[in-house]
């Protein structure tokens, strides 16, 4: 009986295997050959030897009036974005969900929905008259314009209120005893605490930012600033090239998740 | 609830400002705009604009393709929950019940997770187009397949590509929930019931509605918002309009139609309905779940 | 020795400096992207490189949509830049902009800066279709194409087909051969555009009231009332059905695709689309759209231009304008308009640049370049020379949306073209609240 269930598990999981990982090898394999095998060919589960001439060519090819925005660069700039949105989200949610856990004030039902409503209103539903206000704040084609609309979000306090909930009350007593005000608790005591929900959170904030679509396609406008998705967009013509460029993309995100798993699934486990 | 921590309004608001300050300048602001572009008609430079009271809201309610939107989001929402909720519930009970190569399966089954929606869109379009289409040529032959025309089909094209990479969300979660509910009960079940499968429906499942329910919510934002880069990828909404999501509705309205109004209204109409379909789950669903 | 030469470096740096001041600058947001956003770039360089004291710096926004919502957001914000490029059916928002301040008209400016400018230079076709009602040049033409029908000629010497059909009447005679040898007869790549707009253009008919927009701010299309608009989609449809048209969604890259690998014989794009095919197909021509015999009699009229045109933002300074105007003139010129003509399959669109043209027997070596200006060239029309609608582009999404139930049958043709009048009822409706 157990080795008949045994097996079973590894069949499932095997083909939820091949269902993740056959379409990436796909492109991948396609990436490798040159566009005119692909057109005539179709798409390829071997590879072929055009793998460095493909990426290269993608990575370094500029493009645009100042002959300087190459997808190097958009990668670039992906990341930068990303690492400010959870650089900033982390940094302000960390604050604003201690403020909201630990204090209990006259105001604090009302700063509580004032922040958790906005889970209601993600940035899809704002974001031509976000275009206009970052239009008039002249901040449309730079990095802070690009991470500011996105780090208004309540995902990160939603995920550390969770954790702050469950961190014992004597943590606070004993620091108190030490005679630590609120600042200093939350410096040397919760914050070092929270390492490993920090780094989670971090992970899952810098994919978030670095996946964003909508926004970045429609506030840079300038050349310098396209993101990955921008490179998407505009890489027309040669196949195998936008199959290069796709695999190219999906890297980051991919690698952090993947090595940095370990800190991700344990936030999420404290999370739950 | 914790024990009351610390009185000083001030020391609270030095913490909460910097958050409250973003959300402010760059999300109600914004919000507010909408809901005076929403009550609004102006034209596509602001001009001309005066007060219009209902009549946006008029507009879309008699607009064909804001129910087909309408109808087709809902739907979207609800196929898409249910297959990834399911193949991710069946690969993380799988996942949590090998013996070996448990760390293998949970990497290889984690990252796709990370993969921009718009990428996956990219990458389904070659799947699917009728030059290169690996799977368009394997439906086609089955039954005729056509998502240019069919709307079934294109149904089935943007329920997949926007599925495939969500089914590692709700693996990474289930298998964290399975993982978090204690041994002890779960040795407990083994002496009461036999049979695993209904030890599984009888105790485990249970013991992961916190999980399910929050499943749930993550899976119907995805299909509402986080779906605009597979439909701007993949079917940009056709045929008819039949694929579009209500939010990729309004940006083609407000942004390449110039109609602030409309996407104002729009936009109001979907909060409504997200604070609706969440007031219903936290009233009726989570009333149903058993905490222990 | 040391001193004297310290001074004269000296002297020179001041020399260099004091030239080097700073040029004026014109900012121009384009919609083009891949090649030919690559030519405008270009043209900006030639123009920059041949004086000294203005300088055009070109921005593409990705696309003729983004640039339009870019070009009102800087504009809303207070930003804007001198030159927009906006496409033919943002026409009519941006010619009502003219009184709200927003779009200065090419003449207008003239006329307010005291600066000479030769509106008579461009082609009475094309300048109408972005001129006011009075036809004072208020755009200014730029990237003109229209629809034109691409030919594979080793398919049709294939199945034994020598000519291209110059009439509907004439592809349906031959539509069943090409099939059967196994190819796609037709496709076409833009629904509206060309076999809407232009379906109307080249029949000689009226697409909406008020005189298609110049005479009166229309108020609704004449899609169902129009018996050979009905009769043109019944029979797309019958072809749809017999497999003689492809459908392949609705963009317009994938319906071109089949007939750049080699399976389709005819395809209809637009004389834009000349310069990616030039390398890939081996052997094709440009040929006119075709019209039903039944309908015009024989007679061929022109179509509608398409492409954009660039518009002029108010709110800059007088230098500036001067400049702009420079640069208008520098790509007005014959040189530059034929230029711009050949790298891209764009109509030319001064009178200069078709006689250059002509004169360097330009059309002996590049006869297909002829196709779109012999196209709209065409004489005898009696409806005006583009339409003046505004919510076009929403209006473009409802045809859309309509062709496709209408060509799997789910919808009947009157029904499908009802639909499209009604929306466009409301969205016309809707733009005229606002002015």
């Amino acid at each position: 009986m157990n080795k008949i269930t045994f097996s079973f598990s590894h069949l499932i999981l095997f083909s939820g295997l091949l269902l993740m990982i056959v379409p990436v090898w796909v492109i991948f394999a396609s990436s490798t050959h040159t566009s005119l095998f692909i057109n005539t060919n179709g798409l390829q589960f071997i590879l072929g030897d055009s793998f460095l001439e493909n990426y290269s060519r993608v990575l370094f090819k500029t493009s645009g009036f100042f002959q300087e925005i190459t997808a190097l660069n958009m990668f670039i700039n992906s990341f930068i974005m990303a690492t400010g949105i959870a650089t900033l989200s982390v940094g302000t949610s960390l604050m604003a969900a201690y403020g909201l856990v630990y204090y209990r004030v006259k105001y604090s039902s009302f700063f509580f929905w004032l922040i958790f409503i906005t889970l209601l209103v993600p940035l899809e539903l704002r974001i031509m008259p976000t275009y206009e206000i970052m239009s008039k704040l002249n901040l449309l084609n730079s990095y802070t314009g690009l991470i500011l609309p996105i780090s208004a979000s309540a995902i990160a306090t939603f995920f550390f209120r969770q954790f702050y909930k469950s961190v014992p009350d004597e943590l606070l007593e004993s620091a108190k005893l030490d005679g630590a005000n609120s600042w200093k608790f939350f410096i040397d005591f919760l914050v070092p605490l929270s390492k490993t929900m920090i780094a989670a959170v971090f992970i899952f904030m810098f994919v978030f930012g670095y996946n964003q679509y909508l926004w970045p396609l429609i506030m840079t406008t300038t050349e310098q600033y396209w993101t990955v998705v921008m490179g998407l967009k505009t890489m027309y013509g040669s196949i195998s090239h936008r199959f290069a460029f796709v695999i190219m993309s999906m890297i980051p995100p991919v690698l952090i998740i993947i090595f940095l798993q370990r800190w991700f699934i344990q936030g999420i486990f404290q999370d739950k | 609830m914790k024990k009351v921590q610390f009185k000083s309004s001030y020391s609270q608001y030095f913490f909460l400002a910097p958050q409250l300050l973003i959300l402010l300048i760059f999300l109600y602001w914004p919000i507010i705009q909408t809901f005076r572009d929403a009550f609004t008609i102006q034209d596509a430079f602001g001009f001309g604009s005066y007060f219009a009271g209902f009549e946006n809201f008029k507009f879309i309610f008699t607009d064909p393709s804001y129910f087909t939107a309408f109808k087709f989001t809902i739907i979207y929402s609800f196929v898409i929950t249910l297959i990834t909720g399911s193949i991710g519930l069946l690969l993380a009970v799988q996942a949590n019940s090998v013996l070996h190569g448990k760390n293998v399966y949970k990497t290889l089954l984690i990252w796709p997770y990370a993969i921009a929606p718009a990428v996956v869109g990219v990458m389904a379009n070659y799947f699917f187009s009728e030059r290169f289409g690996l799977l368009y040529h394997l439906f086609n032959n089955i039954w005729g397949f056509n998502w240019y025309e069919n709307v079934f089909d294109a149904y089935i094209y943007v329920v997949i590509a926007g599925s495939w990479k969500q089914i590692s969300a709700n693996f990474i979660f289930f298998l964290a929930g399975l993982q978090a509910i204690q041994k002890t009960v779960i040795e407990a079940s083994i002496i009461d019931c036999k049979s695993s499968i209904r030890r599984f429906w009888t105790i485990t499942f249970p013991l992961l509605m916190p999980t399910t329910f929050f499943l749930i919510i993550i899976n119907i934002t995805y299909s509402f918002f986080d779906t605009f880069g597979i439909i701007d990828t993949t079917t940009i909404g056709a045929p008819g309009s039949e694929t579009k999501t209500l939010v990729y509705k309004a940006y083609i309205d407000g942004f390449k139609g110039l109609d602030l109004g409309s996407a104002g209204a729009q936009s109001i109409m979907m909060m409504l309905i997200v604070l609706v379909i969440t007031i219903f789950q936290f009233r009726y669903i989570e009333g149903k779940i058993h905490y222990n | 020795m040391k001193k004297i030469i310290s001074i004269f470096v000296i002297l020179f740096s001041f020399a260099f400096t004091s030239n080097s001041y700073s040029k004026t600058e014109i900012h121009w947001w384009y919609g083009n992207s891949g090649f030919l956003g690559d030519v405008i770039i270009e043209i900006a360089n030639r123009f920059n490189d041949s004086q000294d004291e203005y300088m055009v710096i070109p921005t593409g926004k990705g696309s003729y949509e983004d640039n339009m919502a870019a070009t009102i957001a800087a504009f809303r914000a207070g930003d804007q830049p001198h030159y927009s490029q906006v496409y033919d059916a943002g026409a009519a928002i941006m010619v009502a902009q003219v009184k709200n301040g927003v779009v200065i008209g090419y003449e207008e400016m003239a006329e307010k800066y005291g600066i000479e400018v030769d509106a008579d230079n461009f082609i009475p076709g094309i300048k109408n279709f972005y001129a006011d009602s009075d036809g004072k040049m208020v755009g200014v033409p730029f990237n003109s194409s229209t629809c034109l029908m691409y030919a594979n000629m080793d398919i049709l010497a294939e199945v034994g087909i020598e000519e291209v059909p110059k009439t509907y009447e004439e592809f349906e005679a031959m539509a069943q051969q090409i099939a059967d040898a196994g190819y796609i007869p037709l496709l076409q790549s833009h629904s509206p555009w060309i076999w809407t707009e232009n379906f109307f253009s080249r029949h000689n008919l009226l697409m909406t009231d008020g005189n298609n927009g110049y005479d009166a701010v229309p108020t609704k299309t004449l899609f169902a009332d129009t018996p050979e608009f009905v009769m043109h989609w019944e029979k797309v449809k019958e072809w749809y059905e017999k497999g003689w048209y492809g459908y392949k969604g609705r963009a317009w890259g994938d319906n071109q695709a089949p007939f750049t690998n080699g399976e389709a014989a005819f395809w209809f794009g637009s004389a834009a689309s000349f310069g990616g095919m030039k390398g890939v197909l081996p052997n094709f021509t440009v040929n006119p759209i075709p019209y039903w015999d039944s309908v015009t009699g024989g007679k061929e009229y022109p179509t509608f231009i398409g492409g954009a045109a660039n518009w002029i933002l108010n709110g800059h300074t007088e230098e500036e304008y001067r400049g702009l105007a420079k640069f208008i003139e520098f790509m007005g010129s014959p040189e530059m308009d034929l230029y711009y003509h050949n790298m891209t399959g764009y109509a030319a669109v001064t009178k200069g640049g078709i006689e250059l043209a002509e004169t360097i027997n330009f059309y002996r070596t590049s006869p297909y370049h002829k196709a779109v200006g012999d196209q709209l060239g065409l004489e005898g029309s009696t409806i005006p020379g583009g339409y003046r609608a505004g919510n076009w582009p929403q209006i473009r999404e409802v045809i859309y949306d309509n062709v496709e139930p209408m060509l799997n049958g789910e919808i009947s043709v009157e029904k499908a073209l009802g639909n499209m009048d009604k929306g466009a009822e409301k969205l016309l409706a809707q733009f005229a609240k606002t002015l």
